[in-house]
Formats: structure tokens, C-alpha cells, sequence
């Protein structure tokens, strides 16, 4: 049974469960903003080389099943999606030259958890 | 497949058109405030507006109400007991406020004005008055909500900011609307909105997403290299069709062997990469990839004026621009994709819309500078390239339009 807060085998991600589960795609865009590009790599460079496994892990369950450890484990993933270009594309959590990103307001997300089918 | 065997799109768009000419065009209808006011009253009332879907109402007494910027309105839409879906302004009969303040849910049969409690049915008829004693010789019958005209095309749904529409919704949407009905519009059931406040003309929204002229230097780490892989170094299209007032942008890409290794998770192993790999790409209704090419990516549909969609084999995203004022907007985003079969999809969803929103960061963030030399009246002339097409084509549609408006003004 998975005992921490991910599921077994990715005990090593532990330690951004705090900072990187978030509850949707509006928090993990301010988080980005608010985050150092020191800190977003260190998240980015330790969970990268687990993304396969992740997924594979991921790919075994419908939305709406997974365990509360494997939700997290899909947040932890949902927040790599939004850190990936502030790493390979700007290095930097924003948008080189960009139109300010604080102004843009999510009106519809799609939930992070609920069955989709 | 082997790149080095794909030719570069040549020029010459431009001159299947010759109508549209390849002179410079004045930039007056960019921030004319006399301009804009015609515009209004020539082009944004005769349009139709796309504000929703019909997945988003599935049961009778689901509704949801969204506010047209352009026109100062908000509307309720809403299925009613015969499944219908009906379209009202949201305004309460007794002193105006709104009937329903909710985005959306799910009612029983009544919307209740919060204001004194008046009730109108489904169907927009007064339902309930609280108190009715205390009222006058009450019509009513005659205080039912007040419809909009709705109408649906392949699941969306669009009103109409006049009573008396001037083209019925089939008329406005015209050849374009025949040519990309049957796409698989229902099957992206999810869909995120986002929508920012630009302080620029409605058109340089519509042109920062028609031209891909400015992909390599504008995007040059993001949409770049996959969008122009295979040396298409100036991001030109594969065709653009016009269509009265409406056309449709068709992008080169192919699949490049992407390293980024965030883009290889989403696009390898959570089916994120709809856009660029394992699609098919032929069995598409003739207006979308027109050109039945392999090495297709996206579409841009544009429905004159201001509804766009970025159309792919497997995922779309809607673009709605809404005028309120010679040099302000509001822009409204939605991406669409297919339901997530398992967890790790759920994945590859969001990595679509994260990747789109920061390409559409960059390229939202010339509109304001160009507005600004524009109302200082810096830039006075612009002059398109051959694959900047679509732009030269809204400058003939506003402006023949305007024209013909000046005519019809001017005969009384
Ligand atoms: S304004 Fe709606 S009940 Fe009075
Ligand atoms: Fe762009």
C-alpha cells in the first residue's frame, strides 16, 4: 500500500509535494511567476528523469480513480507542463518579452482529477 | 519522412486574388474613433457572436450566462424541458436587474431574479410575481425574459446582438461554415478559457494569430522549430482561401524530432502532440488541411469579424475578440481537446494549453506597441507581405464594407 504522499517508488519526489501540488492551472501559472528559475529547475531536473515512469504509472488509471498518492503524483506532472518553457524555451519563469501574463484571467479550467468519460 | 524532400511553400498567394491588390494600405481603420463607430453599426451588429456550447447545457435546467462586451449585454442560455436551448437577455422585467447572476448550473425549472424574487420559466415566461396583489393590472403574459436570437452550428452556440438579425446564422457563416461542418467539433468535450483586456484594435488581435510570417523571429524557441522544421525558414503558408469576407490561413509543419524533454513527455507519452503527429489528416472536411497535404499542421478558420479557430486533426482553440473601443479589446481563448482516456492524457491537455498560452504571450505582446504608433499616427501605411495575406483581405472586407455603408447613410 502506498504509505507517503505519492506512490511507491517515487518516495524521491517527496520533497516538492509542498511546494508543486497545486490545486489548478491558474495556482501552478502564479506559482511559475512567483517561483526563481534557481528553484524551478531544481523541481524540473529531479522530476524529468521520473516523467516516463510517472506516466506509465499515470496511464494505468481513469481520471476520478486514481489514489489520493497518484492524484499528487498528477499534480506534480501538471505542474512540470507549466514549468517546461520557462526552462526550454526562456530560461526564465516568464515569457521572453511577453505580454504581462498577470493579466490574463482563467474563466473555464479543466479540472486536474474529475472523470473526464 | 524524409524533410530535405518537402519543398518551401512558394509565393504567389496574393495573386490568386487579384481583387485584394498589393499596394500599401492605410492604417486609418486600425484607430479612427469615426471608423469604429461605423464599424459597429455596418459589421458588429450584423455579425453573429459564438459564446458557448451545447455540452455545456446537457440537462434541462442547465443554463449558463456570459456578457457580450461589445454591445453592453449578458445573456442566458438555457435547455429547457423539451430539450430545447434558448437564448435570452438577462434582464429582469420588473426593474432590470439581472434574472440570473450565477456563470452557470443547474436550476429547477425557475430562474429567480435575486432583486425582489420575480420568476420566469425555462421558456422565458413569467412564472411567479411575489406579492402579486400589490401590482396594477399586471400584463403578464407580455413580462415574459426577452429572447435573443440563438442559434447552433456543429454544437456551438451563437446570438445575435439585434432582435432582427440581419443574415440568418447559415448566411453569416456562408462557404466557410459549409466547408468545415462535419470537423469533429464535439469530440474535444474539454476546454479551458482564458481572456485578457488589450488596449489595441479589434483587427490587430485577428492579424496577430492570421500571419505566421513572424514565427521564426517572434517565436523563435517555442512554435519555431516545430512549426518551420524541415527549412520553411520564413514560416510561409501552404494556401490561404478566401472566402467572402471570411478565409482560412493553412500552416506548413513537420514532425520535428523534438528534444525538449517536457515536449517529449507530453507529445510521446501523454498524446499531447495532436497537432503534429499520428492524425489523420486527409479525412477532413474539405475546408480543413484544403490542400490535402502531409505535411500539414493547422488551420485558421476565421469567421469574419472576430471568431477564429486554430483547427488541428485532434484538438482546436478558439479565438473571440470583442471591440470596446477604437483601441481596446477584449480577447477571449479557448482551447478544446479530447476527453482524457487515463491519467497521463490529462497530462498531455495541459501541456497544449500551457504551450499555447505562452506562444499567444508572445505574440500578444507587439499589439500595444503597435497601437501606440498607430494613435500617434508613426505608422500611416502597412505594407503586406505576399503570406500576410489574410490581413490585406480584412482591410478590403472593412473597408468595402464601410463604403457601402457611407452609401446606404448617404441615400437615407
Ligand atoms: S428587478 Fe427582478 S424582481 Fe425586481
Ligand atoms: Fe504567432
Amino acid at each position: 500500500m502506498d504509505q507517503g504522499t505519492l506512490p511507491e517508488g517515487f518516495e524521491a519526489l517527496e520533497p516538492f509535494v509542498s511546494d508543486w501540488v497545486l490545486p489548478d492551472a491558474s495556482a501552478r501559472m502564479a506559482k511559475r511567476q512567483s517561483s526563481s528559475i534557481a528553484d524551478i529547475r531544481r523541481f524540473y531536473d529531479a522530476i524529468v528523469p521520473r516523467g516516463v515512469e510517472a506516466l506509465d504509472y499515470l496511464r494505468q488509471y481513469k481520471l476520478g480513480e486514481l489514489t489520493p498518492q497518484g492524484e499528487n503524483l498528477l499534480k506534480l506532472m501538471l505542474s512540470l507542463t507549466e514549468l517546461g518553457p520557462a526552462v526550454e524555451w526562456y530560461d526564465n519563469p516568464q515569457v521572453y518579452d511577453g505580454f504581462p501574463i498577470s493579466r490574463i484571467r482563467y474563466v473555464r479550467q479543466i479540472s486536474d482529477t474529475a472523470a473526464q468519460i | 519522412m524524409e524533410n530535405t524532400r518537402i519543398p518551401v511553400p512558394p509565393i504567389g498567394l496574393t495573386a490568386k486574388y487579384p481583387e485584394v491588390g498589393t499596394g500599401p494600405c492605410a492604417t486609418d481603420i486600425y484607430h479612427d474613433p469615426e471608423i469604429y463607430r461605423k464599424e459597429i453599426e455596418a459589421i458588429f451588429k450584423r455579425s453573429w457572436y459564438m459564446i458557448g456550447r451545447v455540452e455545456q447545457i446537457p440537462n434541462p435546467g442547465d443554463f449558463f450566462t456570459y456578457e457580450l462586451p461589445t454591445f453592453k449585454q449578458s445573456v442566458l442560455i438555457c435547455r429547457d424541458k423539451d430539450g430545447e436551448v434558448n437564448g435570452f437577455h438577462n434582464v429582469c422585467t420588473h426593474r432590470g436587474n439581472v434574472v440570473e447572476h450565477r456563470p452557470d448550473g443547474t436550476c429547477k425549472g425557475v430562474f429567480m431574479c435575486r432583486f425582489h424574487g420575480w420568476s420566469f420559466d425555462l421558456k422565458g415566461n413569467l412564472a411567479r410575481v411575489r406579492d402579486e396583489e400589490g401590482f396594477f393590472d399586471l400584463d403578464k403574459p407580455k413580462l415574459g425574459l426577452k429572447p435573443i436570437p440563438t442559434e447552433i452550428w456543429e454544437g456551438f452556440i451563437f446570438v445575435s446582438p439585434e432582435d432582427q438579425p440581419h443574415k440568418t446564422l447559415t448566411e453569416y457563416l456562408g462557404e466557410q461554415g459549409l466547408d468545415t461542418a462535419g470537423y469533429p467539433w464535439g469530440q474535444c468535450t474539454q476546454s479551458y478559457q482564458y481572456e485578457v483586456e488589450v488596449g489595441c484594435n479589434w483587427k490587430l488581435i485577428v492579424d496577430s494569430f492570421a500571419e505566421v510570417y513572424h514565427i521564426s523571429t517572434l517565436h523563435p524557441n517555442s512554435a519555431a522549430p516545430t512549426m518551420m522544421a524541415s527549412g520553411n525558414p520564413y514560416g510561409r503558408l501552404l494556401d490561404v482561401e478566401l472566402k467572402g469576407p471570411h478565409r482560412t490561413n493553412s500552416h506548413y509543419s513537420v514532425w520535428a524530432d523534438v528534444t525538449n524533454p517536457v515536449q517529449r513527455l507530453a507529445y510521446l507519452h501523454a498524446a499531447a502532440a495532436q497537432n503534429v503527429v499520428g492524425q489523420d489528416k486527409i479525412n477532413l472536411p474539405k475546408g480543413i488541411n484544403p490542400t490535402r497535404s502531409d505535411v500539414w499542421s493547422v488551420d485558421l478558420v476565421i469567421f469574419f469579424p472576430t471568431l477564429s479557430f486554430t483547427v488541428s486533426a485532434g484538438q482546436y482553440t478558439a479565438h473571440q475578440v470583442w471591440p470596446i473601443g477604437p483601441n481596446r479589446c477584449l480577447y477571449q481563448q479557448r482551447v478544446f481537446v479530447r476527453p482524457a482516456e487515463n491519467a497521463a492524457q490529462r497530462v498531455g491537455q495541459e501541456n497544449s494549453m500551457v504551450e499555447y498560452r505562452d506562444v499567444s504571450l508572445e505574440d500578444l505582446s507587439t499589439l500595444e506597441r503597435i497601437q501606440r504608433s498607430l494613435d500617434t499616427g508613426q505608422i500611416k501605411e502597412f505594407h503586406y507581405h505576399d503570406h500576410e495575406l489574410s490581413l490585406r483581405h480584412q482591410h478590403k472586407v472593412v473597408t468595402d464594407i464601410i463604403a457601402a455603408y457611407d452609401r446606404e447613410m448617404a441615400e437615407g
